[in-house]
């Protein structure tokens, strides 16, 4: 028997779920039907884990930590469907945003899905403007460790995001 | 590299858009799939642990009230099969609480850490371990061939024999085959663990 309380689950779902979305879909590499499920399953582990939720973190660490831990998960569950080509990742993108705005998101999800799996989390975080102390409370590294991972990953990003604007 | 940075953020409010529009599937609904998953989760741990409880009841009874085995060979053989059984349903216990220790709200790295740990444990008993159990098993069953020759013609208990070893060759393969999986799993997260705890130096 889940000893959580609904409403709490309920306000936890309605307020942190774009929030879990936006750190999916950039892990699926854009593909928002994988990341729906990620989402689904990362509120599951939430829902089953919520008696155990002592607030020694505030909910949104607490969340994203489940969020990140779900997606590693993910890679050993499911290692061939991460591999999907990035062309297919965006058949089901839905948008009605226009032409110049699409490329610019194609080009920012396909540069991220280049970067490695660990890589694509910090980064999705960062670009949330989580706050580096909360990511480091999130992942479990040092705060000056995480710096210069960030540090790194970014240039690295910079680079892909110019190689894609190349390819077209 | 800041303005860099702030490009970058600049780019994602503006990707994130499409993703705003997106339906999710609602709490209520969540909750009862939670529930599901739970109890899938619970019988999935206790599967083995059940199966081969049944096996060792059905031995017990076999043994004790169906066929009274009267030689020493029969009565270790008979011991070595059920004790076997025994051990390995310990062991399933075992690990199902060793499972549980990995905290799906702990930090990336300790979750990482604890599944290292889990899989290392799993990788003892699924090798070395399982295959002794295994080898006792099926050495008990053939040390009881000499009693059941008195009982049985000569063609049945050869059938009995040929058929456990036909058992014992669909078991290794199904063995091989889990620990195949479960080191690769290991394999992958010792990879994650590397990639998201090495310190880091600026060049």
């Amino acid at each position: 028997m889940n000893l959580a309380d609904p409403a709490t689950f309920k306000t936890l779902h309605s307020e942190y779920h774009r929030m879990v979305l936006n750190l999916c879909r950039g892990f699926m590499k854009g593909d928002v039907d994988m990341a729906r499920d990620l989402v689904q399953d990362v509120f599951i582990n939430v829902w089953n884990a919520l008696p155990k939720y002592r607030a020694e973190a505030s909910y949104k660490t607490w969340i994203y930590r489940i969020a990140v831990n779900t997606c590693l998960l993910q890679i050993r569950k499911e290692k061939n469907k991460l591999n999907v080509p990035l062309e297919e990742a965006f058949h089901s993108t839905e948008t009605d945003a226009n032409t110049t705005q699409l490329d610019n998101e194609q080009i920012l999800y396909r540069a991220i899905g280049r970067l490695d799996e660990v890589e694509r989390l910090i980064i999705m975080m960062v670009l949330e403007e989580v706050e580096y102390e909360e990511i480091s409370r999130i992942i479990g590294i040092t705060e000056n460790n995480l710096r210069v991972k960030i540090h790194r990953i970014r240039t690295k990003l910079k680079t892909l995001i110019e190689d894609e604007r190349r390819i077209g | 590299m800041k303005d860099e940075l702030d490009d970058l953020k600049a780019m994602w409010q503006k990707a994130k858009v499409s993703t705003e529009s997106t339906t999710m599937v609602d709490a209520t609904t969540l909750i009862t799939l939670g529930a599901a998953k739970k109890k899938s989760m619970l019988a999935a741990h206790y599967a083995n642990a059940l199966i081969l409880s049944v096996l060792l009841i059905v031995l017990i009874t076999f043994f004790h009230y169906i066929i009274s085995f009267k030689t020493l060979l029969s009565l270790i053989g008979s011991n070595l099969m059920m004790g076997g059984i025994a051990i390995r349903i310990g062991i399933e216990i075992f690990s199902v609480f060793r499972s549980r220790q990995i905290n799906i709200s702990d930090t990336a790295a300790q979750s990482l850490e604890n599944s290292i740990l889990f899989y290392q444990f799993r990788k003892r008993i699924h090798g070395p371990v399982t295959y002794l159990i295994f080898g006792l098993y099926f050495v008990g069953f053939y040390m009881l061939t000499p009693e059941f020759l008195q009982y049985n013609s000569l063609p049945i208990v050869i059938l009995m024999d040929t058929s456990a070893l036909l058992i014992a060759f669909i078991l290794i393969k199904v063995i091989s085959k889990g620990i195949r999986k479960e080191l690769k799993d290991l394999e992958k997260i010792v990879e994650l663990q590397k990639s998201l705890t090495k310190e880091e130096a600026i060049n």
